[in-house]
């Protein structure tokens, strides 16, 4: 079931909405169970077969936890050899195995046989696919949870509170990658039962925006992107501004369309009471590689340093383990989201990127230089964009070939076509050229141009100039706390002239003016889900 | 307090404007899906998936031409005449046989058809189910359940651009600028761009942007390649056997299945008479689609005569097919010989029946072999090296098309 359906909306949502409030007036468990039960049916949705391998993650890391929790709160004083292998840290090692054998047989076991077949000349055999949606999700959710068990962290062990962390329905499938720290209080708060009309508004409206975001912005930008990719994928060579569209056109489609679900999801579980992390803050916003770290999927980003980073050693052993470090991260990071070498490109693109930041921030704190004026920042927020365009280039493309075929087109090796109505003005001028030509400005894909300009244009300008969610709703404190941003406010990046238009016009507020808008705002979304559209990150 | 307020004021304005524009939908019914124009004045929309189910549902007629771009010109005023009942066309523009089973199942069940008219284009026998066509999204409109049918209007707020529109209220056509009369709501031969098209080879080359002419130039250079090369692909029976198995199954389900079910109904069914171009391209270039085409030819023949009531007409013994000045790309023929065709298939000229079958394939496959590719595309070679496209590559560019 996706929250961009009619099903969702109108049949799903409002009952279980209804039922948890009403249950919840009588008991708080059973209104939990009656979560528990909805998120499964929902998970369900897709293929029942899915919620058999969900159960069964989530028996076996609560029993692990659990008895690492029991051992780590009452070590024995002394440890006959016989129990060795159920002393926590094994128990840890062997849980985090089993997780990760399931992750790995589901989503990379295709990947490893066709390359040992390619290289090794193997021949192993290439499965069906078997991948439960959002495993990598659920499964890095309940890694965390052991690895903080093990560390003493996790006081409460409430299997139906534990089942509802893992399974709540507005994270499941494409996150937030959620801590239990931040949630399990949530949900053994007794005041979570109870309507609370302030986070129903707010959260409403940020679904609202969120279901926006992805059908009237998201949804409209995959029609220009993927068929350009398409034709690559195809065989196709992009011209110079073709490339270009496309490689623009995907970035701000993943952007609009992910952080669409995570709004949709904070959104959600406003409703009933329960705050989220928040997952973006304007990451397109960022004046450099390790500030956009820290504003794009920013639960992930958490996961992979307290978890993955740190326990590398992070950077306690000098700068060349650091960078070491950095780059198995991002190269994880990247594996983690799909079983592909573009994928792993993809990360240590990412590696190298903030190799080079760190090298940068270290040169300059030594030669004593400021952070420069305000050019300075638009050009590092310039090529901090430009660095992550390139690297969604290799995340969308369907193999490292077609990403290098997308890149020459940027660079103009593929020739530049420009529309045919400038031939007449400027092409007696260039005949001797040959690597122009007028045949429009999308030669390959020959989408109507003007379209693609226009809503890459208010795709910029929505990410670049526009407040994000949480600035949106700030007094309402729609998200928790917890994710350390770090980061610079988006009004910083502003000119003053737009800040006080920021300030007085970007703050939501409940009166009637924006309850109409937002109603338009619905009623011209839901008249827009016409097709089937998941989400870009279900595939993760 | 404020915070119930504002969500209960969202859910009712939501209410409100849904409707609102519903009510103002259904009271405007730009495609008659519920009525005839109370408010408005009398216009039609040529988007014909929809538009059908609507004149299915308010018009009067007992005859319908329901084919693909191949019937679009066929006037039902002309049909009316020439076959003395009353017509309307309802052809679904590169629909499917399947898409078109949709509207004719619906209309036989909510008309007494005398008359179905319809195109047999053999390249849309391949899809068994409206699964991912363009009328999926309006399967609604064609099941029979009326209540179902506001989903049309609650599903697209561009429709409320003709509540501003040639009503009792607002006389500007500015927003339904695309609005037809039922004469000639389907047809296209009045349309400037298209119109231009016919006259010879010289006027597709000089509307060499369109995407017809595109892929019509590629497929006639890709072809001639393939010609002089000597590398046409062997028949491969097997696979003509297979494609032509589905294909089958297809026509009896989509069309044999009604002829059935309506033995009172007259069938008259045509293969469009494409030019003789595509057919030799077809032929000499890749044999294996052409022989897959005569095997349709010869099973909707055969199968046909099991009924009184179907008539299969092929118009490809006709010399008009030779010259390329009567179509506007390889396969779309002028509206003169949609008029001929009613009379044609009126008066029984070129009926094909299994005693005249097999002399009209050798006939046609003849024609398909002897008719020379190569010159048209030396005509073309001949335009080109003049100024028609600059680019690096010049002609070739064409064909490095991907579509």
């Amino acid at each position: 079931m996706l929250f961009n359906s009619y099903i969702f909306i109108f049949v799903f949502f409002p009952i279980v909405f209804f039922g948890f409030f009403h249950i919840g007036k009588h008991n708080h468990s059973l209104a939990s169970l009656w979560l528990v039960a909805a998120s499964l049916f929902f998970y369900g949705w897709w293929n029942v077969s899915f919620v058999g391998v969900l159960l069964a993650s989530i028996i076996f890391n609560y029993s692990t936890g659990y008895l690492i929790g029991h051992r780590v709160a009452r070590p024995p004083l002394i440890q006959p050899v016989s129990q060795l292998a159920t002393q926590p840290k094994s128990l840890l090692f062997w849980a985090i195995a089993v997780n990760l054998t399931l992750l790995g047989y589901c989503k990379y076991a295709n990947f490893f046989a066709t390359n040992l077949n390619q290289f090794a000349g193997t021949a192993l055999p290439i499965g069906e696919v078997f991948l439960p949606l959002g495993i990598s999700f659920f499964t890095f959710t309940q890694i965390a949870f052991l690895v903080d068990t093990y560390q003493g962290k996790v006081k409460e062990f409430n299997f139906v509170h534990y089942t509802l962390f893992v399974t709540y329905f507005p994270h499941l499938i494409a996150g937030p990658v959620l801590h239990h720290k931040e949630m399990m209080p949530q949900f053994a708060k007794q005041n979570v039962c109870h309507l609370n009309w302030n986070n129903v508004a707010v959260g409403l409206t940020i679904f609202v925006l969120g279901l926006a975001k992805k059908v009237l912005i998201a949804d409209w930008l995959a029609d220009f992107s993927s068929p350009i990719f398409n034709a690559v994928k195809a065989g196709g060579q992009p011209m110079l501004f073709e490339a270009w569209f496309g490689a623009l056109e995907y970035t701000l489609q993943l952007y609009f369309d992910f952080s669409a679900y995570s709004d949709m999801a904070i959104g959600l579980s406003l409703m009933f009471n329960v705050r989220l992390p928040m997952n973006f803050n304007s990451p397109y916003k960022a004046t450099s590689i390790i500030d956009f770290w820290r504003r794009w999927h920013m639960t992930l980003s958490r996961f992979l340093r307290d978890y993955l980073y740190i326990p590398l050693g992070g950077s306690r052993h000098g700068k060349a383990q650091r960078y070491l470090n950095l780059m198995i991260t991002m190269l994880l990071g990247g594996f983690w989201h799909g079983a592909g070498w573009t994928f792993i490109i993809w990360g240590g693109l990412h590696g190298l990127y903030l190799i080079l930041n760190h090298v940068w921030c270290g040169f300059k704190t030594k030669m004593a230089w400021n952070d420069g004026g305000k050019l300075a920042k638009l050009g590092a927020g310039a090529l901090t964009f430009l660095a992550v365009v390139v690297g969604w280039v290799f995340f969308r493309a369907d193999s490292c070939s077609s990403a290098l075929t997308m890149l020459q087109g940027m660079v103009g090796m593929n020739g530049v076509s420009l529309p045919a109505s400038l031939e007449g003005k400027i092409g007696p001028y260039f005949v001797q050229y040959d690597w122009l030509v007028f045949s429009g400005l999308h030669p390959l894909t020959n989408p109507d141009g003007t379209h693609a300009l226009a809503i890459l244009s208010l795709g910029l300008m929505i990410v670049w100039i526009l407040p994000n969610m949480k600035q949106l709703f700030q007094q309402y404190r729609p998200v928790c706390i917890d994710v350390k941003e770090g980061t610079q406010s988006a009004e910083s990046h502003l000119p003053l002239m737009l800040k006080g238009i920021f300030s007085r016009h970007f703050q939501w507020q409940p009166n009637k003016k924006n309850a109409l808008v937002m109603a338009v705002l619905f009623l011209i979304t839901l008249s827009r889900i016409t097709r089937i559209s998941e989400f870009l990150y279900f595939q993760f | 307090m404020i915070m119930k307020k504002y969500s209960i004021q969202f859910i009712l304005f939501s209410a409100l404007l849904f409707s609102i524009a519903l009510l103002t939908n259904y009271l405007i019914d730009p495609y008659r899906i519920f009525h005839k124009p109370w408010v408005r004045e009398n216009y039609y929309v040529p988007e014909m998936r929809i538009q059908a189910s609507g004149i299915i549902n308010t018009e009067k007629f007992d005859s319908i031409v329901l084919g693909t771009s191949m019937a679009d010109n066929f006037s039902p005023a002309e049909a009316s005449k020439v076959f003395g009942q009353k017509f309307t066309n309802i052809s679904l523009n590169g629909s499917s046989l399947a898409e078109r089973s949709l509207v004719l199942n619906y209309a036989l069940e909510k008309k007494k058809l005398v008359n179905v008219i319809s195109s047999l284009d053999p390249d849309t026998f391949d899809k068994d189910s409206i699964t991912g066509t363009p009328i999926a999204p309006y399967a609604y409109l064609y099941d029979g359940i009326t209540s179902n049918d506001l989903q049309l209007y609650a599903s697209d707020p561009t429709i409320l651009r003709f509540a501003l529109c040639r009503n009792i209220l607002f006389t500007s056509d500015m927003l339904c600028h695309d609005t037809r009369e039922l004469e000639d709501l389907t047809e296209w031969h009045s349309i400037k761009a298209q119109k231009e098209r016919f006259g010879g080879l010289h006027n597709w080359l000089t509307k060499s942007n369109d995407h017809q002419i595109k892929a019509a130039l590629a497929n006639i250079l890709k072809s001639i390649q393939v010609i002089n090369s000597g590398q046409a692909k062997a028949v491969n029976w097997a696979e003509v056997a297979r494609e032509t198995s589905k294909n089958q199954q297809v026509f009896t389900d989509c069309l044999l299945y009604y002829a059935a079910k309506y033995p009172k109904t007259k069938f008259y069914l045509f293969f469009p008479p494409h030019s003789r171009l595509r057919y030799a391209i077809m032929k000499q270039s890749n044999p294996q689609a052409f022989e897959v085409y005569l095997e349709i030819l010869r099973f909707v023949v055969r199968e046909s005569k099991r009924y009184e009531n179907v008539k299969v007409f092929g118009f490809e013994t006709e010399l008009f097919l030779d010259d390329i000045a009567n179509y506007k790309d390889t396969t779309h023929y002028h509206q003169r010989f949609n008029s001929k065709m009613l009379y044609w298939m009126k008066n029984g000229e070129h009926e094909l029946t299994t005693s005249n079958l097999d002399d009209y394939i050798k006939d046609i496959t003849t024609r398909a072999t002897n008719y020379s590719v190569n010159k048209i595309g030396d005509q073309i070679n001949d335009y080109s090296s003049g100024s028609f496209i600059r680019g690096k590559n010049g002609m070739a560019e064409i064909m490095d098309d991907p579509r």
